[in-house]
């Protein structure tokens, strides 16, 4: 995966969400899209090859169904500090038990 | 698009604990358990029953009340309110639903199998009661609700059948002991589509717009096709009753008709649905909610048949077996295998804890065992209707029973797992 910072870019494989690159890890901001975008952007990053064992990911809500989801392809989400009306979780890639 | 007051009410509002979804699964699986049990009873009566009280009117109730509607219940309670992000507001009436409804259900058909009048009576107060009280629930969250469109529709549509089926059911329960009407076999008929259509149909139609999408990782459904299956529904509803109460069965076929057609727009939109989804792989339950497809309009075709005199001896029995068994109990404990380890999984970091993985929570043999009974016995319901045999319809009310507790252990496993993965993540330090 190429680690280098980049600028946020919409990409229409994953319904408009916004990725980027930062200090060498992933983040994708899935705000303002329509259910069940959000989820199946996600989802769809993290099954992408080469996506890293970390990704941040930016809502504007708490995505309950994600979880979930995360944990039946073993990855785990912990909350991070974020501004007002944003969510923000770092999702990590785990060995499968 | 991002609703403030809303996202500070916070996402643990809109998750309700989860005793109050799995409380009502809970006493599905039991009276699930309990309408085969009486069906291996009653398969005596089973083709003589044309809507009167006793064993199969009981074990009727103990399926569509006691099943359907409490897994309806338990399952809308808690993702309606994820999907419409709003909150359903304070639990006590979700838990006030339950205890109306759950004794309620079983007094009711304790009335129906042995017309006692203070179970019957009694009973059917309380079902009424805890079904009025989730219908203001469930308007009360609808009413607000941004997109989900065709969700919205069907929801109405449904509460607006529960009201009207309600009322009738409360007037044909008074009837079994004064008989003054004399049109209670319309009156039954019209109660049956209202509660079935109408009400779990409703209830089915709308909430497979954002399950099924859900399971299968699919964008929305096609729109367009959601609301063509929904105006055609509605009109096939309105049909029906008017067909049913004037005694024209042009109207009630044309009724039949119109619901296949809204059926086929539905079918098609779930098909493209599970088309365009990301999980192509769905497992045993999706076998099981394929199959309910096809008697959704297998159904309509012998109501068809019903109304123009087409089906030999047993066609209503048939014809029930299709709705009730083939079409509505088939999807809902397809849907329920699926949320139930889904609904666990989200509630087990609760904590802030590891979640624990759907699939780790879900026991496959019981489930393997279930499927298998219960197609096994609406195979030999369906050929001891046809071919007038009590004992094939006894022996498949004895797979559909077996099949019952299967799904009971299933249940009951992924709590039990569900238990221990939290057990073990509070080791965790």
């Amino acid at each position: 995966m190429d680690t280098s910072d980049t600028e946020p870019t919409a990409d229409p494989d994953l319904f408009g969400a916004r990725l980027w690159c930062q200090g060498g890890v992933a983040h994708i901001d899935v705000r303002g899209l329509e259910p069940p975008c959000p989820l199946l952007a996600v989802l769809g990053l993290i099954e992408r090859f080469g996506c890293g064992d970390e990704v941040i990911f930016h809502h504007d809500r708490d995505p309950m169904l994600l979880y979930p989801e995360l944990a039946e392809r073993y990855w785990t989400s912990e909350r991070l500090a974020a501004e007002p009306g944003e969510v923000r979780l770092r999702l990590i890639r785990q060995p499968p038990q | 698009m991002t609703d403030v007051g809303l996202f500070m009410a916070g996402a643990k509002s809109r998750l309700l604990p989860l005793s109050v979804p799995f409380r009502f699964f809970a006493a599905a699986a039991a009276y699930h358990v309990a309408a085969w049990a009486v069906l291996v009873l009653a398969a005596d009566d089973l083709l003589s029953f044309r809507g009167g009280p006793g064993l199969v009117l009981a074990a009727i109730h103990l399926l569509t009340l006691g099943v359907l509607a409490m897994t309806a219940i338990g399952a809308s309670l808690q993702l309606l309110p994820v999907a419409t992000r709003r909150p359903v507001g304070a639990v006590w009436p979700c838990h006030l639903v339950f205890w109306l409804l759950a004794p309620g259900v079983g007094l009711l058909a304790f009335g129906m199998a042995t017309l006692e009048p203070l179970a019957l009576g009694g009973g059917g107060i309380m079902a009424v009661a805890a079904l009025a009280l989730y219908a203001v629930l469930i308007a009360g969250n609808l009413r607000g609700a941004k997109g989900f469109r065709v969700v919205v529709l069907y929801g109405w549509l449904a509460m607006g059948a529960l009201a009207a089926l309600t009322a009738l059911g409360l007037l044909l329960a008074a009837d079994f002991h004064h008989g003054l009407l004399d049109s209670h076999a319309a009156l039954t008929a019209i109660h049956l589509v209202l509660a079935s259509y109408g009400f779990m149909g409703g209830l089915a139609l709308g909430f497979s717009f954002i399950l099924v999408p859900m399971f299968a990782l699919a964008r929305s459904s096609a729109e367009r096709s959601g609301l063509a299956s929904f105006a055609l529904s509605l009109a096939a509803m309105v049909l029906a009753v008017a067909g049913l109460a004037s005694g024209l069965d042009g109207l009630t076929a044309l009724a039949a008709a119109t619901g296949l057609a809204g059926a086929g727009c539905y079918l098609a939109a779930m098909a493209a649905t599970l088309k365009s989804g990301m999980r192509k792989r769905l497992g045993l339950s999706f076998a099981l909610i394929r199959a309910a497809w096809l008697f959704l309009p297998l159904s309509l075709v012998l109501g068809l048949g019903l109304v123009l005199d087409l089906l030999p001896e047993g066609g209503a029995t048939l014809f029930g077996l299709a709705l009730l068994i083939g079409w509505l109990l088939t999807f809902l404990l397809g849907i329920l295998q699926r949320i139930a380890p889904f609904l666990a999984s989200m509630h087990s970091m609760a904590d802030g804890g590891r979640a624990a993985r759907p699939s780790d929570l879900t026991a496959e043999l019981p489930l393997k065992i279930h499927a298998a009974c219960h197609a096994l016995a609406i195979l030999l319901l369906a050929g001891g209707i046809i071919g007038q045999d009590v004992t094939m319809m006894r022996l498949g009310a004895l797979l559909g029973l077996i099949g019952a507790l299967a799904f009971a252990v299933f249940l009951a496993t992924v709590l039990i797992r569900l238990a221990a993965h939290v057990r073990r993540v509070k080791q965790i330090p």
